[in-house]
């Protein structure tokens, strides 16, 4: 056969296809069966309990006769099947339990349900997410940024690293969870989002701003209100984070000047600001386990409540050009060759002033983190009621 | 402005205008009880052809047509506006198509494929059976294709939908749209001789270089 007729017959039989007529269809059977005539979605309802399914089962059971048909006709028991199916049910929560979905062949708007078994679905190289049992997510973005929404429940997620700034989301109600390479849960609860970052860290932020928000830095777990403000969690907030529970409570507790609100951080100026929570709780909280130098409880705090936006350009100064003399000093390298790096940096500004708490993301080497650490003692900030997070993006090199 | 995801068949001329949507959304958001039965009156020939055409021919049609418009229903609040409701309830479609497809794979099958052998009981003039054998054995090479490639294909060639369309909807860049179209085009011209009705389809046609019998009527390449 020749190419050319291969592609005429090809366009043919295609332009039959598309004027082929339509399979008569019970537009009114299936009308009768949508949930416009309920206002309530149904719950799924056991097979068995449809009496002409109990009849069709009989018949079934009944005699050979009835078996060879099924054998003969084995689109006849598949119809029968189908046709069963409650309407409440996708198919996309048919997988069977503990099998992985592949993400890469789902398209955008899949919703991925799991039943009485946590349900992952992989992105290879890319993600893994899971949706704990019961829990409901719906795939918004698929490609270099994973997104998924979490309609309800809770999903654990595992990214891997990548140099890319952020390669996976999740959304759950108004507040937008992202992931550079971390392992993290969000749950969406009657009363907000719960964050636990068990490795790496994320950006919590508003849904519509993506970028914008605050890094939560593992070990930690918050919860967050619809405009992705963080709300005390003096441990209740944590009861239903699972296995991580008792370590993101004592990370919580040891560091409560880590939380924070949606912080003014700019991209033009590629420095994010997060201004911690001052919940009356928290600052209750702060000033009972260790408030400063001869301030007592019934005293007015004078000091500012934030760093001021000099001393913070002044920190972040300071800290950059640590970063940068120590991966001069400790990055390895031959004669003449030029070694850089892109990561960002994320630190926290201490009530009494200092920093502490340095992240690199993607992270920098052992040797380089180490000699940034050794060197965060000498950097000073005034000191705050509340202390402060700063984000900052860096090109290194040597 | 998108393009409208109705592409000229003859199911849909017989159609009135169809709503932009955003009235209607706002209804069944509402709890309006006939604002759901027009949208799904006004998109169910729509959405029961791409269907058919994505599956091919199967049995479980209705189930499917069911299926997509009760997720429809469950996630019409999420709907934000971002694509036309007629691209938005296609989206859903292809998703429940591909679902489906990928639980069947993993259950056991006791039936062959798409067959046509349903076409030998029905008492149809010779042409036109032929013609639905052909169809048939182009849904069974279809069948066999990558999920990916076939959803191009039919979106494109069968439904008529532009590649920047198609890249809405499956969420995949115009480039890789043409790239799986380009693919899957030559994959069904490889295996073309494989199913005889096609091969005799093709041996049937004239020469190039021949006139083309009266009334034929051209190729139209989709929009």
């Amino acid at each position: 056969m020749s190419p050319d007729r291969s592609e005429r017959a090809l366009r043919e039989v295609t332009r039959e296809a598309r004027t082929e007529q339509l399979p008569k269809v019970d537009w009114a059977a299936i009308e009768e069966q949508l949930p416009m005539t309920r206002v309530h979605t149904l719950p799924p309802r056991p097979r068995s309990f449809r009496p002409w399914l109990v009849a069709a089962a009989f018949a079934l059971a009944g005699g050979a006769g009835a078996y060879a048909f099924t054998l003969v006709y084995p689109h006849a028991a598949q119809v029968a099947t189908t046709r069963v199916s409650t309407p409440v049910t996708p198919p996309a929560a048919r997988a069977p339990a503990n099998e992985d979905v592949n993400g890469d062949a789902l398209f955008v708007g899949a919703r991925v349900v799991a039943g009485d078994f946590p349900q992952s679905v992989v992105h290879a190289g890319h993600a893994r997410w899971t949706l704990a049992p019961h829990s409901e997510g719906t795939l918004l973005a698929n490609g270099d940024i994973v997104t998924v929404r979490l309609e309800h429940g809770s999903v654990t997620s595992r990214v891997v690293k990548s140099s890319r700034t952020e390669t996976f989301a999740v959304e759950a109600a108004d507040v937008r969870v992202a992931a550079h390479g971390t392992e993290f849960t969000v749950s969406l609860g009657a009363d907000g989002v719960s964050v636990s970052v068990t490795e790496g860290s994320v950006l919590v932020g508003p849904r519509e701003e993506p970028g914008q928000g605050q890094l939560l830095i593992s070990p930690a777990a918050k919860r967050y209100t619809g405009a992705a403000l963080p709300v005390e969690d003096d441990g209740s907030g944590l009861e239903a984070l699972g296995g991580h529970r008792a370590a993101n409570r004592m990370a919580a507790e040891s560091t409560p000047d880590a939380s924070g609100s949606t912080g003014a951080s700019g991209k033009s100026s590629r420095l994010g600001l997060a201004p911690p929570a001052s919940t009356e709780k928290l600052t209750a909280r702060k000033a009972a386990s260790g408030p400063a130098a001869g301030a007592a409880p019934s005293e007015v705090d004078e000091r500012p409540s934030e760093p001021s936006a000099a001393g913070l350009e002044a920190a972040t100064a300071s800290v950059m050009r640590l970063t940068q003399a120590c991966f001069k000093e400790r990055t390895i390298a031959g004669e003449g060759v030029r070694v850089t790096a892109q990561t960002s940096v994320t630190f926290r500004t201490l009530p009494e002033g200092g920093v502490n708490r340095v992240v690199f993301e993607p992270p920098l080497s052992p040797a380089v983190q180490a000699c940034v650490n050794a060197g965060m003692g000498a950097i000073q900030t005034d000191a705050t009621r509340n202390g402060f997070q700063v984000s900052h993006s860096l090109d290194l090199e040597r | 402005m998108e393009a409208r995801l109705e592409p000229p068949a003859p199911e849909s001329a017989t159609l009135s205008v169809v709503s932009d949507g955003s009235d209607l959304v706002a209804r069944c958001r509402a709890g309006e009880p006939a604002a759901f039965r027009q949208l799904f009156r006004e998109h169910r020939t729509s959405v029961t052809r791409l269907i058919h055409r994505m599956t091919g021919g199967s049995q479980d049609l209705e189930d499917l047509v069911q299926e997509t418009f009760v997720q429809v229903h469950r996630s019409l609040g999420n709907f934000r506006r971002e694509a036309q409701l007629g691209t938005w309830i296609y989206r859903i479609a292809i998703n429940v198509v591909l679902m489906h497809r990928r639980a069947l794979r993993s259950r056991p099958s006791f039936a062959p494929g798409p067959s046509d052998a349903r076409l030998d009981e029905e008492d149809l003039p010779d042409e036109l059976l032929a013609r639905r054998r052909r169809v048939a054995a182009l849904y069974r090479l279809l069948d066999g294709m990558s999920e990916k490639k076939r959803t191009v294909y039919v979106l494109h060639e069968l439904e008529g939908l532009s590649p920047a369309a198609i890249s809405k909807l499956v969420g995949a860049p115009v480039l890789t749209v043409r790239t799986r179209l380009f693919y899957a085009r030559r994959s069904l011209l490889a295996e073309l001789a494989d199913e005889p009705s096609l091969a005799a389809l093709a041996d049937a046609l004239p020469p190039l270089s021949d006139p083309a019998p009266a009334g034929a009527e051209p190729h139209k390449e989709p929009a």
